[in-house]
């Protein structure tokens, strides 16, 4: 019976530099019926020799650490050890840290704010061999991918937009998306700067564009600034 | 008076022409200016001298030949010896124009009582206009005039001689001038030569002295005007000890006084500059310790006290399980909490991940907590990160300026635009709100203290710092830095920034 059970569980290595944290965890995981910590490691290069040598099912692995850091395990693990399933557990709730843990392979993602409502589930779903992502940073994901898209607005398709400008008017949205300030545009142009203010307005209301950044945006995609 | 008599329009005027010209004109100006009324005062006053002196002596003259005449003259005309009279007066004519006397005898007359004329030079008979001329008086013995003839003027000396009885004939001289001319004519000839070779003894002394003022005046210039650019190197050498040379020396000493205070105001800028970089360099790390020993230290601490607590709660049941399970809610929130802190001290991100996630995350925050609608572009930053200096700079500004626009600006939207393009980066701020006098911005009043950090920081890394807003239609703020600032602002003792998860202490 022991032995069939031991069978079952998942045998986790806890990769963390943090031993209260990583006696609480194993406490914790140890407690569960499916669960059983075989090994700790305090940093990453440590975490990958025992990885080597134990096989765990999953590695809870921390992305801050001394010396090799989780994402700097997660690349090697990439060459060495392709099918280990890693899920992530770390402080850092920030869209880029969780996107380039996915991207190097990791199987799920955890913020330690959510380890005590969260950490259970997510093992047992990357057991099951699913992605695991807390739901907050989802969301995070999730709205950050909409924002920027939402902000772009009428980009696509400004082609024949910017067909209808003006040659004055061009020029002056092109030195606004180089960055150029107004007075410097009106320098250039040798026009008053309420002129270039005049311009840039007319322009930009026939771009359908309210901001800088989505001028440049939008220029960058049209390749009007190409041949600056 | 006088100073109310220079002040005059007209003097002003006259002045502003004649002052400009150069000090050689002017002084050449005063020098020819003065031999020429020098020599011409001379000239006069020798000519009018000479001339009446030779006047005098030919009125002597005149009288002493007159005497003389009516003294030989009296025997022949007593003997009625007319020949021997005439020619008495052209030997005394012949006489006194020999080169001992130089005397142009311009004739000879004598006359009887009655008018009539007993012997003369005249070789075409006596003019009438002569015998009418300068006649004597009754009892008058001596008559002298001067008598225009011709072009000449001719002295007329008419004198008594007695002759038989109570009657008396009259001897009349007439003496020319034209000698006196001619001689008069000749010194005046000699003075003009003489004051013609003044004057270029004079031009040229006045040119060697302007020479001699104008040429150290001319080194003084030019190496004032040196001095004026910033060039603090030239020197005057003195050559002579007077007052320009003095003038020299004391120019060398302040130009040394004033690159001694450059030299001293440079090095309290680079201190200044050091000094500020310090104070930088010392919040950000102060900043980024506190962040990670948040991170790294409590954060961890309450994780594991969450974890522990969820243990805890597997073991127990009913209330005691409630307690616990607030007890994890309240932990949960501290670490959030601390979490949150550690952020806004600085964002982990921005090490590790680099600036456009880090701002990314931050404009999504600041989206969020203001609910503003903010508009992030990054062009050229995907693949390549900037120096950690760079990074936290550009992170700063962005972070200060958005403050601003929460602040002050009551924007709807903003737009921050970050390009990353020929080895600088330009970061360019924008709102739609309600703007300010840019002319006053950045002079460090209370309200723009952000933007004086701002431009601080720019300038620190050797980047370029510029605002334009009017009241009414937003503002922009241009910050422009390049990849590597220039070596000589940096400050070698200053904190190093890290980078990377590699250099996180073990706690």
């Amino acid at each position: 019976m022991p032995l069939h059970m031991n069978a079952d569980k998942a045998r986790i290595l806890l990769a963390d530099d943090h031993a209260i944290l990583r006696a609480g965890l194993k406490l914790l995981l140890d407690a569960q019926p499916d669960m059983e910590v075989v090994g700790e490691a305090p940093n990453g290069a440590r975490a990958l020799a025992m990885i080597e040598d134990l096989q765990p099912d999953l590695v809870l692995l921390d992305l801050t650490m001394p010396g090799l850091g989780g994402l700097d395990v997660l690349r090697t693990l990439k060459d060495v050890a392709p099918g280990a399933r890693v899920l992530v557990l770390t402080m850092h709730d920030d869209k880029s840290y969780l996107q380039q843990a996915l991207a190097l392979g990791a199987a799920g993602y955890v913020v330690k704010k959510a380890v005590d409502s969260e950490l259970l589930n997510a093992i047992r779903a990357v057991m099951r061999g699913e992605r695991y992502v807390h739901s907050a940073m989802m969301d995070k994901l999730l709205t950050l991918d909409t924002a920027e898209p939402a902000a772009q607005g009428a980009s696509g398709g400004t082609t024949d937009r910017w067909a209808e400008l003006s040659q004055r008017e061009l020029d002056v949205l092109k030195l606004v998306a180089l960055g150029h300030t107004n007075s410097e545009i009106a320098e250039r142009l040798a026009i008053s700067v309420k002129t270039v203010e005049t311009y840039r307005a007319r322009g930009m209301e026939k771009l359908g564009l309210s901001t800088r950044a989505q001028l440049v945006r939008d220029a960058l995609a049209q390749g009007i600034l190409d041949d600056e | 008076m006088t100073k109310d008599l220079l002040q005059h329009p007209f003097f002003k005027r006259l002045w502003s022409i004649l002052g400009a010209v150069s000090i050689r004109t002017k002084v050449l100006g005063i020098v020819v200016g003065t031999v020429l009324l020098l020599s011409t005062f001379v000239t006069m006053q020798v000519r009018r001298s000479l001339i009446t002196l030779l006047q005098n002596e030919l009125e002597s003259q005149a009288l002493s030949i007159t005497g003389h005449v009516a003294e030989s003259a009296s025997n022949l005309i007593k003997t009625g010896n007319s020949d021997g009279l005439n020619f008495l007066l052209r030997e005394t004519q012949t006489h006194y124009s020999d080169d001992r006397h130089n005397t142009d005898i311009a004739y000879l007359l004598v006359t009887a009582a009655d008018g009539s004329v007993l012997g003369h030079t005249f070789p075409d008979g006596v003019p009438a206009d002569i015998l009418q001329a300068n006649r004597l008086e009754t009892g008058e013995y001596q008559s002298l005039t001067w008598r225009n003839v011709g072009e000449e003027r001719v002295l007329d000396v008419a004198e008594s001689l007695p002759l038989s009885g109570d009657l008396a004939g009259v001897v009349r001289v007439g003496l020319s001038d034209r000698e006196i001319h001619a001689a008069v004519d000749k010194v005046t000839q000699q003075l003009i030569v003489t004051s013609a070779i003044m004057s270029l003894a004079s031009i040229a002394a006045a040119v060697f002295l302007t020479w001699l003022i104008a040429r150290p005046i001319q080194k003084l210039v030019q190496a004032a005007q040196a001095v004026a650019q910033g060039d603090f190197s030239p020197r005057v050498t003195p050559w002579a000890d007077d007052e320009i040379g003095r003038l020299s020396e004391t120019f060398n000493a302040m130009t040394e006084a004033l690159a001694q205070a450059a030299r001293e105001q440079s090095e309290r800028a680079e201190l200044r500059v050091q000094f500020v970089n310090r104070v930088i360099a010392a919040q950000e790390d102060e900043r980024r310790r506190i962040a990670r020993e948040l991170h790294d230290s409590t954060s961890q601490s309450l994780t594991s006290l969450l974890v522990g607590l969820r243990a805890l709660e597997q073991t127990a049941s009913g209330e005691m399980r409630q307690q616990i399970e607030n007890l994890r809610r309240i932990v949960g929130e501290a670490l959030e909490e601390v979490h949150a802190i550690a952020w806004q001290l600085r964002p982990s991100a921005l090490d590790d991940m680099g600036l456009a996630a880090a701002l990314e995350r931050y404009i999504a925050d600041y989206r969020e907590r203001f609910d503003l609608a903010v508009d992030l572009a990054i062009h050229g930053l995907r693949d390549s990160r900037l120096s950690p200096e760079v990074e936290t700079t550009i992170y700063r500004i962005v972070q200060e300026a958005l403050t601003n626009v929460v602040r002050h600006a009551q924007a709807r939207q903003v737009s921050v635009l970050i390009e990353h393009r020929g080895g600088k980066t330009l970061v360019i701020a924008e709102d739609d709100g309600i703007g300010f006098d840019s002319s006053t911005a950045a002079k460090g009043s209370r309200e723009h203290l952000g933007l004086y950090g701002i431009r601080e920081r720019t300038e620190l890394l050797g980047g370029r710092f510029s605002i334009e807003s009017e009241a009414g239609r937003g503002t922009s703020l241009f910050v422009e830095i390049p990849d590597s600032p220039p070596s000589k602002a940096r400050d070698d003792n200053a904190p190093t920034h890290e980078r990377g998860q590699s250099t996180y202490p073990a706690g």
